[in-house]
């Protein structure tokens, strides 16, 4: 048995693949994420056609709350399936560094969604005959990923261990995403208005700021979180 | 027959120094609200409505003073594992929370009359303080609802932290996307302090703060008597 | 600028007034309330041990 310890990387990488393992075996998350949101953009559809008589206004915001309660779900399974295996305690033993565990939570996290984004973007150009496939909108829905997943991580970890995790997740997650959910929102709006990359380019600098702070601050705290 | 004259002394002086510092407060209000409602001028555009200014932005600031005590209590509780961080953490947040409640519907009241409506999703600063709100509601939930002391402590400290970074980032989402949609808003409303508005206005804050450095004395009262009968109770099932 | 009845009619800031009154003082007497309530209830806990000590 090697007496080093993993680098840091390597951690990460081996705890992403296995997460990556674990979910192409189960296949359950992907899916789950994908009707969950395929539903929210049906019930957007006939809730809002008859009011509003072009649904493609709100396409941005079906797009955005879509991936974000997507993440709850993927958010919730991902850690309470751990406390479930007690793989969290067998974990948190191991000489892995904390950091480790938020980093390839974190990129677990935003593959998922960003898979989510490549089924669910297609499908809303076609079911709200909406053009939404634009290269431009790859770098926006990075970061609103990222975005998400960061703050995410933490907080799920957070509510892991209290009573009422998952109304408690979203609860407190949303009010921390809003400048996230705005940034994005509002630059999807105007790549499908057709506007000028100067007009929204700063949103995406806001959320990319949001993202390298928000990381970086979770990352400090990861390790109170997880210890007990 | 209480034995204990310590405990009799220090009660005797706590209700002393507290009765006098709540009169003082009561009277501190009392001086606020005259400056404000009689001695204010009125304001030319807004007319008597400009007057709940006086309660709203006092209180904003006692609001952001909150979670920046939140705040620091956390990280000071994160890095000493003192549970006294944790404690004024906790009542921080109720604080916040309260002060927050009071700008939120003084500034409502204030934008109906002036504005014509209730709300303005145009105005950063109602907006910020509105998800400021959310957040620390946020997190007394996460405080009510935990499990294990320790845990919560250390996770509720986490999510003031987190919170409390998220204020100005939020502030200024919500101030670059109403450069887009422009509508009146009460900041343009108190951007030319003049001496007669400051004087009410610091009699005002004086005043409010006092009260809530009041609500937050009894509150650690509470929390240390409530742990000194937990204490006494465990100790003599023991004893 | 239009004028409607509202711009003159204070109602509003004495609701303002009145209703931070009530929420600041009335927890206040809320709080003052169950700090009396421990403060007895660890008074007469204590009345209890100091009795049966020998």
């Amino acid at each position: 048995m090697s007496n080093r310890i993993p680098r840091i990387d390597q951690q990460v990488f081996r705890l992403f693949y296995r997460e990556l393992l674990i979910e192409f075996r189960a296949k359950e998350q992907l899916t789950t994420m994908v009707i969950f949101a395929l539903t929210t953009i049906i019930i957007f559809q006939f809730s809002f056609e008859m009011r509003t008589g072009n649904v493609k206004v709100l396409v941005p915001g079906v797009l955005w709350i879509s991936v974000f309660f997507a993440s709850m779900l993927s958010l919730n399974r991902s850690f309470s399936r751990d406390q479930e295996e007690n793989a969290s305690r067998g974990i948190v033993s191991a000489p892995i560094d904390p950091l480790s565990i938020y980093i390839s939570k974190v990129l677990t996290t935003t593959v998922f969604l960003c898979a989510l984004e490549v089924i669910l973007v297609p499908i809303i150009n076609v079911l709200l005959n909406s053009p939404i496939l634009y290269i431009d909108l790859i770098p926006v829905l990075l970061v609103g990923n990222i975005g998400v997943s960061a703050t995410g991580a933490i907080v799920a970890v957070t509510v892991a261990n209290t009573k009422s995790r998952e109304t408690l997740l979203p609860v407190i997650l949303l009010p921390l995403l809003l400048p996230v959910l705005l940034g994005c929102i509002t630059a999807t709006g105007a790549i499908i208005d057709g506007q000028p990359i100067n007009k929204y380019v700063h949103w995406v600098h806001i959320v990319a700021i949001y993202d390298i702070i928000f990381t970086f601050a979770s990352g400090l705290m990861f390790h109170f979180a997880i210890e007990n | 027959m209480n034995k204990s004259s310590d405990g009799e002394r220090s009660i005797g002086i706590g209700v002393n120094r507290f009765t006098i510092f709540g009169l003082v407060t009561f009277i501190l209000v009392l001086i606020a609200t005259y400056m404000s409602l009689v001695v204010a001028p009125l304001e030319a555009v807004q007319g008597v409505h400009q007057k709940i200014f006086y309660i709203h932005v006092p209180l904003a600031f006692i609001a952001y003073a909150s979670i920046t005590v939140v705040l620091i209590a956390s990280i000071a509780f994160l890095t000493t594992k003192n549970p006294k961080w944790d404690r004024l953490a906790r009542i921080s947040a109720e604080i916040g929370i309260l002060s927050t409640t009071i700008v939120l519907f003084s500034g409502s009241l204030w934008g109906r009359p002036v504005w014509g409506a209730w709300w303005s999703w145009s105005d950063a600063r109602l907006v910020t303080t509105l998800v400021m709100w959310l957040i620390y509601m946020g997190y007394l939930m996460l405080r009510s609802l935990g499990g294990s002391n320790n845990q919560t402590a250390k996770v509720s400290s986490i999510i003031g932290i987190l919170g409390f970074i998220n204020v100005p980032i939020t502030y200024f989402s919500v101030y670059l996307w109403t450069y887009l949609h422009p509508l009146p808003t009460l900041q343009s409303s108190t951007e030319r302090p003049e001496s007669s508005i400051l004087m009410p206005f610091l009699w005002s804050f004086l005043a409010y703060s006092a009260v809530i450095i009041l609500i937050g004395i009894v509150r650690i009262k509470i929390e240390k008597s409530s742990d000194e009968l937990e204490t006494l109770k465990k100790q003599n099932q023991i004893g | 600028m239009e004028q409607s009845i509202t711009d003159f009619n204070p109602i509003y800031v004495y609701v303002v007034y009145a209703l931070t009154w009530v929420v600041l003082f009335g927890y206040l007497y809320y709080l003052a309330k169950k700090q009396k309530s421990i403060e007895t209830q660890l008074q007469d806990l204590k009345n209890i041990i100091d009795s049966t000590k020998p």
